[in-house]
């Protein structure tokens, strides 16, 4: 299971052994390339290509019971194929050398460094590639919404946290909170509009939430040219108060709950980084 | 050559089960994994998936891409990766419909293994972060690419950029680069030629919550287990992951695929 958690606050959870472990299976797989004496390019598992040389690539015909020529020559020494790992003849492959050869194109020319493609090619959004220099990172793909770290192009603006209507109506519904000054108002407009039908709330900037990515705090500041007050856990402020996570804020007859995205742990400042 | 096959599932710490598993077998039998499936055939193909979008949207998210996936590889006919491309690109189609049908489920979506097992031998699709090893001997090798950002934190702790102690406990590890959502897929890794297998090599098919072991750990089971057949391996990989006791543990589901 992965909820949308995963995207947001999946934190919390340390990642469980998994993560140091790209590094020992790259460690054994160097072991097995270099004493196959394979190019530099290794380190990386994974060299993708495009599906057409992927059917190419596939000669075999899997209905057969017999071992085509292509797994043949995948399981004997390889040595005709340039590309491939050589082994000594009559020596079963080791695993890492068997992927090497499933991964490897059979066409030797590559257009660009072979790396995993896109499908529905828009040129800009290529795998990491196997150099493994930091500059990869910026060609790193997320799913909607997600933290998308392509050259500074976000998708849409980066949402820093969210109020999560906990009573009144529109009870379970949500509204992302952005980078810098948010207004916050019944109104559509409203960069944060709480608009489930609660007409008690102003329809507009009846208070502001503002994230500033300098000291990653969020601050509540009510409006006090409008008639309405406003809440943060039962104190009714007159200045701007800095907002914790789960603090409850209460506007008309709905209360929001805060859930912040960036803060201590993460800003958006940080993936800039990642990409020098 | 026989391929014998076993799944088992785990829900985990969390309170719902959003992974997938199915495997088919040449003449047709369809057996849903977290049943349970076992068998054996010379040839099969193999499908998990983990399903992300909330209660409802994840489970049929996964649900819908697996067994349309063994669905549309069974019914085509061909070279073995343009079908393998074509029922993963139809999965995700079966994803977008039903997005369409009830727009309450948009968000929902997964990961996909995909892997047909033939006398050639293994040839595989993968989108997301679900891993796919091969285990030969005494050495384990994670087939398909891993689309989390957790390659890319690594990178990082390697080039001295942050400590590997950061890298291990960065949040955005589980943050996904592919998966299939009903629309575009980021990032796909698949197979160039069969990678042939040997009688006695096993072929694990995981969803992410298997990652609370060690790959060494996961080796040491599979080991443990591999003369007892792939119902021991299933349910000792899954045994291993409660045992960890891991209070986020992740429902994990693993399809054992033993040569013979």
């Amino acid at each position: 299971m992965k909820d949308d958690k995963k995207g947001s606050s999946g934190s919390g959870q340390p990642a469980q052994g998994a993560s140091s472990i790209p590094n020992r299976i790259l460690g054994s797989l160097r072991d097995a390339l270099n004493a196959a004496s394979r190019d530099e390019r290794s380190g990386e598992i994974t060299v993708g290509e495009r599906a057409d040389a992927a059917a190419k690539a596939a000669a075999a015909e899997p209905t057969k019971a017999e071992p085509t020529p292509a797994a043949a020559t995948a399981r004997a020494t390889a040595t005709a194929r340039p590309e491939v790992p050589t082994v000594p003849a009559g020596q079963q492959m080791s695993a890492a050398d068997a992927l090497r050869e499933a991964k490897t194109p059979t066409r030797v020319h590559f257009e660009a460094e072979p790396t995993t493609r896109v499908v529905h090619g828009a040129p800009t959004v290529a795998a990491a590639k196997p150099a493994g220099s930091a500059s990869d990172v910026g060609k790193t793909q997320v799913i909607r919404g997600k933290p998308k770290n392509v050259s500074a192009a976000f998708h849409q603006d980066p949402v820093v946290g969210w109020l999560v209507v906990v009573s009144g109506l529109g009870l379970g519904a949500y509204r992302p909170i952005f980078e810098g000054n948010n207004h916050i108002g019944r109104g559509k407009n409203q960069r944060i509009p709480i608009d489930f039908g609660d007409d008690t709330i102003s329809s507009e900037e009846q208070a502001y939430i503002r994230y500033d990515s300098m000291d990653r705090s969020f601050l509540f500041v009510p409006n006090l040219s409008k008639t309405n007050i406003v809440a943060v856990n039962d104190k009714k402020p007159t200045g701007a108060v800095k907002l914790e996570a789960m603090d409850l804020i209460t506007m008309g007859r709905t209360k929001l709950a805060f859930v912040p995205f960036c803060g201590e742990e993460f800003d958006w400042s940080e993936l800039a980084e990642l990409k020098e | 050559m026989e391929f014998h096959f076993a799944s088992r599932a785990s829900q985990g710490a969390r309170s719902y089960q959003e992974d997938a598993a199915a495997v088919r077998t040449l003449v047709g039998d369809q057996h849903t994994a977290p049943a349970g499936a076992e068998g054996r055939a010379t040839e099969l193909t193999a499908a998990l998936a983990d399903g992300m979008g909330g209660h409802a949207g994840g489970a049929l998210a996964s649900g819908t891409a697996c067994s349309t996936f063994l669905a549309a590889y069974g019914s085509s006919s061909g070279e073995v990766p343009p079908r393998l491309d074509e029922a993963m690109h139809l999965a995700n189609q079966a994803i977008a419909a039903q997005v369409v049908e009830n727009p309450a489920l948009n968000g929902m979506g997964c990961t996909l293994i995909g892997t047909s097992f033939s006398a050639p031998g293994i040839e595989w699709v993968s989108v997301g972060d679900s891993p796919l090893f091969l285990v030969r001997g005494g050495e384990i090798v994670l087939l398909n690419e891993d689309h989390s950002l957790a390659p890319e934190i690594d990178k990082l702790a390697a080039a001295g950029k942050i400590s590997w102690e950061q890298a291990r406990n960065d949040p955005r590890r589980h943050f996904l680069r592919s998966a299939l959502t009903g629309t575009e897929i980021d990032l796909v890794d698949r197979s160039h030629r069969p990678l042939a297998l040997h009688a006695g090599d096993v072929v694990v098919l995981a969803s992410d919550g298997i990652q609370t072991l060690e790959h060494s750990e996961i080796l040491r089971v599979v080991n443990a287990y591999a003369t007892e057949g792939p119902e021991a391996i299933a349910e000792g990989l899954i045994r291993t992951v409660e045992a960890a006791r891991d209070p986020y543990q992740d429902n994990t589901t693993v399809v054992a695929v033993l040569v013979r």
